[in-house]
C-alpha cells in the first residue's frame, strides 16, 4: 500500500463487497450528517473491518478508551444513494470520503431524512448509541 | 528551540494563530484537518486534534517543531507520525493545548509532554489537566458567556475522564 515514505498510499477501487468501519464515541454515538457551518465536507470511514481500537488508531492516532466502531459496506452505501471513494492520507492510508448523492443542482442536502438513510447502511455497533 | 504558539481565542483550531503563513495537512476527519503542521515565518508547528471526534468539544495540541522533527515527519507516516515528537519524545517539550467548540477554540493553556511518554500516558494526564485548568478558569472572574463555554468544555472533558 504505502510508497515511498511521507507518501500517499495508492488510490483503491472500492468493490461493492468492500467492508467500512466508522469511528465513533462513547456517549457521543456516530456521526450521520455532515456539519458543513463547521467545514465538514465529507464523512470519514476506514477500509475493512476494523476492532474499535484499530480505527481509532487510525482516526486519533491515539487509543482512546470511549472508542467504538459501527460497520458498512461500499455497495450498502451505494445503494442508499452516497458516493464512496478511497481517499488516502498521509497519516491514514485506509481513510474513505462518502458524499451525498448528487442532485441536478449539485450534492444533495445532508438533512434528517439522509442521516437516517445513512445509519440504516451500518449493521452493528461495538458499543456507543446512535448519535441523532 | 521555537517557542510554544499562543493560540487566539476564536481561530480555528488547526489555523490558531492570525500570522499562519502555510498549512501542511496530514490528515481530516469528515473533511476537517485534524493532523498537520502551520508555519509562520520560519517557525513550524505540529498541530493534532487529540480528541473530541464526534460532539462539539475537541482538544488540541501544538508542538513546535525543530528541522530535525521536520525531517523525521517527512519521513514518516501513519499513526506512526507522532513517535519521537508526541510519543517517546527523547526530551520534554513546552506545548500549548487549545480547547474548541465546532472547531473555534475557547480556551488555551501551556503544557508539557513529559519525555519517552507512551500513548495512553499522555491521553490521561492531558485531560486531567485539561479538567482542573477549565475548573480553575470557570471559578475566574471572566464573563458569564465565557464561564458557560468552559463549563460545557468541562462536561465534555469529565465525560471522557469517566470512560
Amino acid at each position: 500500500m504505502p510508497g515511498k515514505k511521507g507518501s500517499l498510499a495508492e488510490v483503491q477501487e472500492l468493490r461493492d463487497d468492500v467492508e467500512l468501519t466508522q469511528y465513533g464515541e462513547d456517549g457521543e454515538g456516530f456521526r450521520n450528517h455532515l456539519r458543513v457551518n463547521i467545514g465538514e465536507t465529507e464523512m470519514s470511514l476506514i477500509i475493512g473491518r476494523q476492532s474499535k481500537m484499530a480505527v481509532a488508531l487510525l482516526v486519533t492516532k491515539a487509543a482512546p478508551p470511549w472508542a467504538t466502531a459501527r460497520y458498512t459496506t461500499a455497495g450498502a452505501l451505494r445503494q442508499a444513494g452516497f458516493e464512496v471513494a478511497h481517499s488516502p492520507t498521509r497519516g491514514n492510508p485506509l481513510h474513505v470520503s462518502v458524499f451525498p448523492p448528487s442532485g441536478p443542482h449539485g450534492p444533495a442536502e445532508w438533512d434528517d431524512g439522509m442521516a437516517m438513510s445513512f445509519d440504516k447502511c451500518f449493521t452493528e455497533s461495538t458499543g456507543g448509541d446512535i448519535r441523532e | 528551540m521555537s517557542k510554544s504558539v499562543l493560540p487566539k481565542l476564536g481561530n480555528l483550531a488547526w489555523a490558531p494563530i492570525t500570522s499562519v503563513e502555510e498549512v501542511e495537512i496530514f490528515d481530516r476527519y469528515n473533511g476537517v484537518p485534524t493532523l498537520g503542521v502551520f508555519r509562520t515565518g520560519s517557525v513550524a508547528h505540529l498541530f493534532w486534534r487529540v480528541l473530541g471526534y464526534t460532539g462539539d468539544i475537541s482538544l488540541w495540541l501544538y508542538v513546535p517543531l525543530s528541522d530535525g522533527d521536520e525531517q523525521a515527519l517527512d519521513d514518516d507516516e501513519g499513526p506512526g507520525l507522532l513517535d519521537g515528537i508526541v510519543y517517546h519524545s527523547p526530551r520534554q517539550r513546552y506545548v500549548t493545548v487549545g480547547v474548541a467548540d465546532f472547531n473555534r477554540l475557547i480556551f488555551e493553556r501551556e503544557w508539557s509532554i513529559p519525555a519517552e511518554a507512551k500513548r495512553g500516558e499522555i491521553l490521561h494526564s492531558l485531560v486531567e489537566d485539561v479538567a482542573a485548568a477549565l475548573q480553575f478558569a470557570i471559578e475566574e472572574g471572566f464573563p458569564a458567556s465565557r464561564r458557560e463555554n468552559y463549563r460545557k468544555a468541562q462536561e465534555a472533558v469529565r465525560h471522557l475522564v469517566a470512560c
